[in-house]
């Protein structure tokens, strides 16, 4: 199918590209890149440095190119050089039956890799594998461009990993995204490599981990810029709809969806927390497997921008909250916590109002006097209603019906 | 007859050991034995009775129709030794129909949340209470600024069938939802409302601090023996305040309040700086003069003008000097309910 949509780009010249390939094709075509102008700049760029790697064999260069040309079947109405295919692809692609788009990423390893394992970081050199398939030159290419993504869908839908969105192919081909990022990274280029599945050095285990943890972290360090990307906030967006990241612990906020986030920009730090913008406070991960992720992989930033773009998405904030009692009673010392709280809370709003700026609370101005007044007729009645019934209480009665322990 | 109280067999014990239960305290058999403590459940449980005989291991002693072959039962308990508890129960039971001892079972369990509700609240339960927050049985504030501090678990309503348990959390006085979803089937109302904040007053001289590390301690060691409204200053809401408040940043740039998405709710968190604003008797002592009548029930009530006070537990100890606790408790209760 891949091949197909190779032969659809060179047939159109790659200027527009079928909408309903990709699952997520639709909702990223609508959204235009951040920087669509220097995007074709970048991208013959980095095709030019994939040509340099001494490493590479020549079946490497083909299917890289190839991925980068298929990586487009999002991107509407983007220039794009022809690409030069070899010559025997053709006629096999058309002769390949073409499975269902929508049944292209889900679907697990080729049947004729000869070693399947649980990820797709192939243990031989690629050359090897393409002798062990059955001779077959022109299914060489393609079994790569099946690769396409592999490694970034195993890393997205492995435990643990629920935060992270999938970043683009073409993102990640662009090296002015990486800008900076080669010296946090050892091993940066099999690790770049490794994340757009065209990995091919033959190496021991120990370097092969190794790699593969430096691969996950440059998919973390290119995942917090990528976030901040009117495409990425797009995805996120959609995972923060799902509630992909939680919900609000505290009670009141009624389980609101959280956002991740990080305390600090600079990797290994602090762990990723989750913000909800209804509290606007942060939370630790529930459990362990997400609070072991760097808080720099999705950064200081990002959910605060998400809110900037869709301003739409600040939810109403609300006054309610906990106020800790005994019998009925408020406790004293967090009563008058609470007062001041909420003159501290009065007087924000007065600001606001002053400079005419929407305060975002759901009730309405003056109603919150009100308010304060109901709960004063409240507590006095409570307060007659413990006295008659509870004669021997062992708290004593202070201000308005609280209660503060003996001395 | 019954069981004593720390056999791992008793109802009680099997009903604390239950999965999602790990909050729960086993209340003493003296306090459910005393009638004054149970005042006005009969009315709220159905099958009060025989829920109570299952709750103490106790044989039904006034169903005439089968005592014979409870005096049976018994002998073949003897006989055999100690079995399981489902099988010591099915056997007591064995004249009722089943779907009436499943009524019974569950009306058990709603009988001990609410006794459970009181004997928390009472001098042992609360004891028992703060073992297990040492512990930390009921798990740490999800909050981060709060440093892992631990929690207690809470009702938001003292009635039963209204909401599940909830985590108050001492250091930022708010309430979460425990983390583990197995704690979403237990009632709140069996801890009840009281608990959290009774527990804080209970016992003053825990340190909230203790389990959020020790820079924290360090800072507040300044004004340790400084009383304010009752609590310890360093104990009022150790979480809030100054460099616990969350500051939303885009590229290290704080966003604007008067941004449409700026910060709104910052006040949530906000202590003041100088934790001694707070004492509002004192400040309206100073404004008003001392003439006032109020004035000097304020100053008996303890008006906190930032004195010393004695070192050691005083305030447990005066607590025990005014009469069981748990009279209060259930009359309290009972005036919520």
């Amino acid at each position: 199918m891949l091949i197909g949509e190779a032969v659809y780009i060179g047939r159109n010249n790659g200027r527009s590209l079928p909408l309903a390939l990709g699952p997520s094709s639709p909702q990223c075509a609508k959204v235009p890149h951040h920087r669509p102008s220097i995007q074709p700049q970048g991208q013959s760029k980095s095709a030019k440095d994939l040509a340099n790697i001494p490493s590479k064999s020549r079946i490497a260069h083909e299917s890289s190119a190839l991925s980068s040309v298929i990586s487009a079947r999002c991107h509407v109405q983007r220039v794009r050089q022809p690409r030069p295919l070899s010559p025997k692809l053709l006629p096999s692609t058309l002769s390949r039956p073409v499975p269902h788009p929508a049944s292209r990423r889900f679907r697990v390893l080729p049947e004729r890799t000869p070693r399947q394992t649980n990820h797709p970081f192939d243990h031989r050199p690629l050359s090897a594998r393409a002798t062990n398939m059955a001779g077959m030159d022109d299914f060489v290419s393609d079994s790569d461009s099946d690769y396409t993504s592999y490694w970034r869908d195993w890393f997205i839908s492995s435990r643990g990993n629920e935060y992270y969105c999938e970043i683009d192919e073409d993102y990640l081909t662009d090296r002015f995204n990486l800008t900076g990022l080669n010296t946090e990274v050892q091993y940066y280029q099999y690790a770049l490599d490794l994340i757009t599945d065209v990995f091919d050095l033959d190496c021991d285990d120990e370097m092969r981990e190794t790699i593969e943890k430096s691969a996950r972290h440059l998919y973390g360090l290119i995942h917090a810029r990528y976030i901040v990307t009117t495409r990425g906030l797009a995805k996120m967006l959609e995972k923060y709809k799902k509630c992909d990241f939680g919900k609000c612990p505290r009670v009141m906020c009624h389980s609101h969806p959280l956002l991740p986030m990080g305390l600090s920009d600079v990797a290994n730090q602090k762990a990723v927390k989750l913000y909800c913008a209804r509290c606007e406070d942060i939370y630790n991960p529930k459990s362990t497997r997400h609070s072991a992720i760097d808080g720099a992989y999705f950064g200081t930033s990002f959910h605060n921008i998400l809110f900037q773009v869709y301003p739409a998405l600040v939810p109403p904030k609300t006054t309610e909250r906990y106020v800790p009692r005994v019998y009925g009673f408020k406790v004293h010392a967090a009563a008058a916590l609470v007062r001041w709280q909420n003159k501290e809370r009065g007087e924000m709003r007065r600001r606001l109002r002053k400079m005419e700026v929407d305060s975002g609370f759901a009730k309405v101005d003056g109603e919150d006097d009100d308010e304060d007044e109901e709960e004063e007729d409240e507590e006095e009645e409570m307060m007659e209603d413990a006295m008659n019934h509870n004669p021997a209480a062992v708290v004593q009665y202070r201000g308005a019906g609280e209660v503060a322990t003996l001395q | 007859m019954s069981t004593s109280s720390g056999s791992p067999e008793s109802w009680i014990s099997s009903f604390c050991s239950l999965l999602g239960h790990e909050y729960f305290a086993e209340v003493s058999e003296d306090f459910i034995e005393d009638d004054f403590n149970l005042t006005g459940l009969q009315s709220q449980v159905t099958m009060y009775k025989e829920a109570l005989e299952m709750i103490l291991d106790v044989e039904p002693e006034d169903d005439e129709d089968d005592e014979d072959e409870e005096e049976e039962d018994e002998e073949d308990i003897s006989g055999d030794g100690r079995d399981g508890l489902a099988g010591r129960h099915e056997r007591r039971h064995h004249s009722r129909i089943a779907s009436d001892l499943s009524v019974i079972e569950s009306s058990a369990e709603m009988l001990y949340g609410l006794i459970h509700q009181r004997y928390i609240c009472s001098r042992a339960g609360i004891q028992q209470m703060s073992e297990k927050y040492e512990l930390s049985h009921f798990g740490v504030c999800p909050r981060t600024n709060c440093n892992q501090t631990r929690t207690l678990p809470v009702g938001l309503s003292d009635t039963p069938g209204e909401d599940t348990v909830k985590l108050f959390c001492p250091s930022c006085l708010d309430v979460y939802v425990p983390p583990n979803s197995r704690f979403q089937t237990v009632d709140g109302a069996f801890f009840g409302r009281t608990f959290g904040a009774l527990f804080l007053l209970t016992f003053p001289d825990y340190d909230l601090t203790k389990s959020g590390g020790e820079q924290l301690a360090n800072l507040t060691r300044t004004d340790e023996s400084l009383n304010i409204n009752g609590m310890w200053a360093r104990n009022i809401a150790p979480g809030l305040g100054k460099g616990r408040v969350y500051e939303p940043k885009i590229y290290g740039f704080r966003v604007s309040e008067l941004a449409r998405s700026g910060p709104r709710m910052q006040w949530l968190r906000k202590k003041p700086e100088d934790i001694t604003v707070l004492d509002e008797a004192r400040h309206f002592a100073e404004e008003d003069g001392d003439s006032d009548d109020d004035d000097e029930n304020m100053n008996m009530s303890g008006r906190p003008v930032a004195r010393r006070r004695r070192p050691g537990n005083a305030r447990v100890k005066r607590q025990g000097q005014n009469g069981s606790p748990m009279a209060t408790e259930a009359n309290g209760a009972e005036s919520e309910l």
